[in-house]
């Protein structure tokens, strides 16, 4: 789920890269560039869980992305890192997505969280954008895709950080790197 | 210093019919009486037009406090808070003009702590906004609240209201808020069995006023 905007050349060819490095590897890989699609932002209804449990009620394009999002084996965000969260169009899809959950809380490590509505949920990869080194801004994401991560019960999550001003070089080794820490390339 | 002006943003798409809006009203009113004059407008109205972001950020300009009311989604800001921050921040780029912030976050789980990285983002937001962090409220269990003016809720808002009564001293006077309201704020609103017992009714209670009972742990997405 590429979350930059259309007219951002890096996320586009970040989004290449990963596809081409985990195809080499057999996956079937999905690009969904949100950015160029119409998502309409959560009302806070909750009728994804009270009234047509398990769908978002509002008939969109989001309705999809939660299918695929619980049909795969890894989801991977890649976005522009916004004040150490995520970009707007990120965010629209992400909170579009909690009919994956069931409404009821559970205890996980002592803490309580929403119970699962699937056996599976696909592990967790999240790549964020940063114009410039900002350490505050890139714990806060770090933090993020953690606390993500226990709420969507990835079984396995890790997050990485490309500034705009690295190398492609090392781009693509930070890349490559992240995909290897999740076990998705060798 | 005293401040004179407050703008109270109400970050749910829920408007004010919202948690949000219970809170950070409840703030403004306390403010108010603490001879300070407030303003609220619903983002998801400011953010309709670009006249009415104009006038949104015609009220930012003249006010001396923020306060940014909103629910936790995701572990972090609704989608449309996110797009009102990065407006924000543009407009207030190079800005000198001394304005303080407060975001105010509630969620669901009784934990506040879940709030955290939502707090962590608008600290960011506010140094790349150059705005003055004057502290953040944090508070579990916001389903008690149930929308209503908090005055109405009983025994559960009593943290709360003192919290809010704390902080609209504090800010009146231009300074942060205190530890004391913070930390009241984010107290347990019931203990943690109690609260998963009642929330778990709660919801299947809604359900059954649907009609959809037996539904609720329907699986759309997969082919059983």
């Amino acid at each position: 789920m590429n979350g930059g905007e259309p007219e951002d050349l890096l996320s586009k060819e970040i989004t290449e890269s990963i596809s081409k490095a985990m195809g080499e590897w057999d996956w079937d890989v999905d690009i969904l560039e949100l950015g160029e699609m119409e998502i309409a932002g959560c009302m806070g209804c909750f009728g994804c869980w009270m009234k047509t449990p398990g769908i978002c009620v509002i008939d969109d394009i989001s309705r999809e992305l939660a299918r695929k999002m619980i049909s795969s084996d890894l989801l991977v965000y890649l976005t522009p890192i916004i004040f150490g969260g995520y970009s707007y169009h990120l965010k629209k899809a992400v909170d579009r997505m909690i009919s994956v959950v069931l409404p009821f809380f559970e205890k996980v490590d002592g803490e309580i969280h929403h119970a699962k509505r699937y056996d599976r949920y696909p592990s967790f990869m999240a790549i964020g954008i940063a114009d410039s080194e900002n350490e505050s801004e890139e714990r806060t994401f770090r933090e993020l895709i953690a606390r993500n991560a226990i709420n969507m019960h990835a079984p396995r999550f890790s997050s990485a950080v490309i500034l705009r001003t690295d190398s492609l070089g090392s781009r693509q080794e930070n890349l490559v790197k992240t995909l290897r820490d999740m076990g998705a390339v060798k | 210093m005293t401040i004179r002006k407050a703008l109270l943003l109400v970050g749910s798409p829920r408007g004010n019919k919202s948690n949000s809006f219970s809170l950070g009203s409840f703030l403004m009113k306390k403010l108010n009486e603490n001879g300070v004059e407030t303003t609220t407008m619903m983002v998801k109205d400011a953010l309709k037009s670009k006249e009415r972001i104009e006038d949104m950020l015609k009220e930012i300009d003249k006010t001396d406090l923020i306060v940014l009311a909103f629910p936790l989604y995701v572990d972090s800001l609704p989608a449309m808070d996110i797009k009102l921050l990065q407006i924000i921040s543009e407009h207030r780029s190079g800005s000198t003009d001394k304005i303080g912030f407060v975001p105010m976050v509630n969620c669901g789980f009784p934990e506040a702590i879940h709030n955290k990285t939502a707090i962590s983002i608008c600290r960011n937001f506010a140094s790349r906004a150059n705005l003055e962090w004057r502290g953040g409220l944090s508070l579990g269990g916001g389903m008690a609240v149930a929308s209503r003016p908090l005055e109405e809720v009983g025994g559960v808002a009593r943290n709360m209201i003192n919290s809010l009564e704390m902080a609209a001293r504090s800010l009146a006077e231009g300074e942060p808020i205190p530890k004391e309201s913070e930390e009241r704020m984010a107290l347990l609103i019931a203990p943690k069995w109690l609260f998963i017992r009642l929330g778990n009714k709660m919801w299947k209670k809604q359900a059954k006023e649907n009609g959809v009972e037996n539904e609720l742990n329907a699986r759309p997405y997969i082919d059983d």
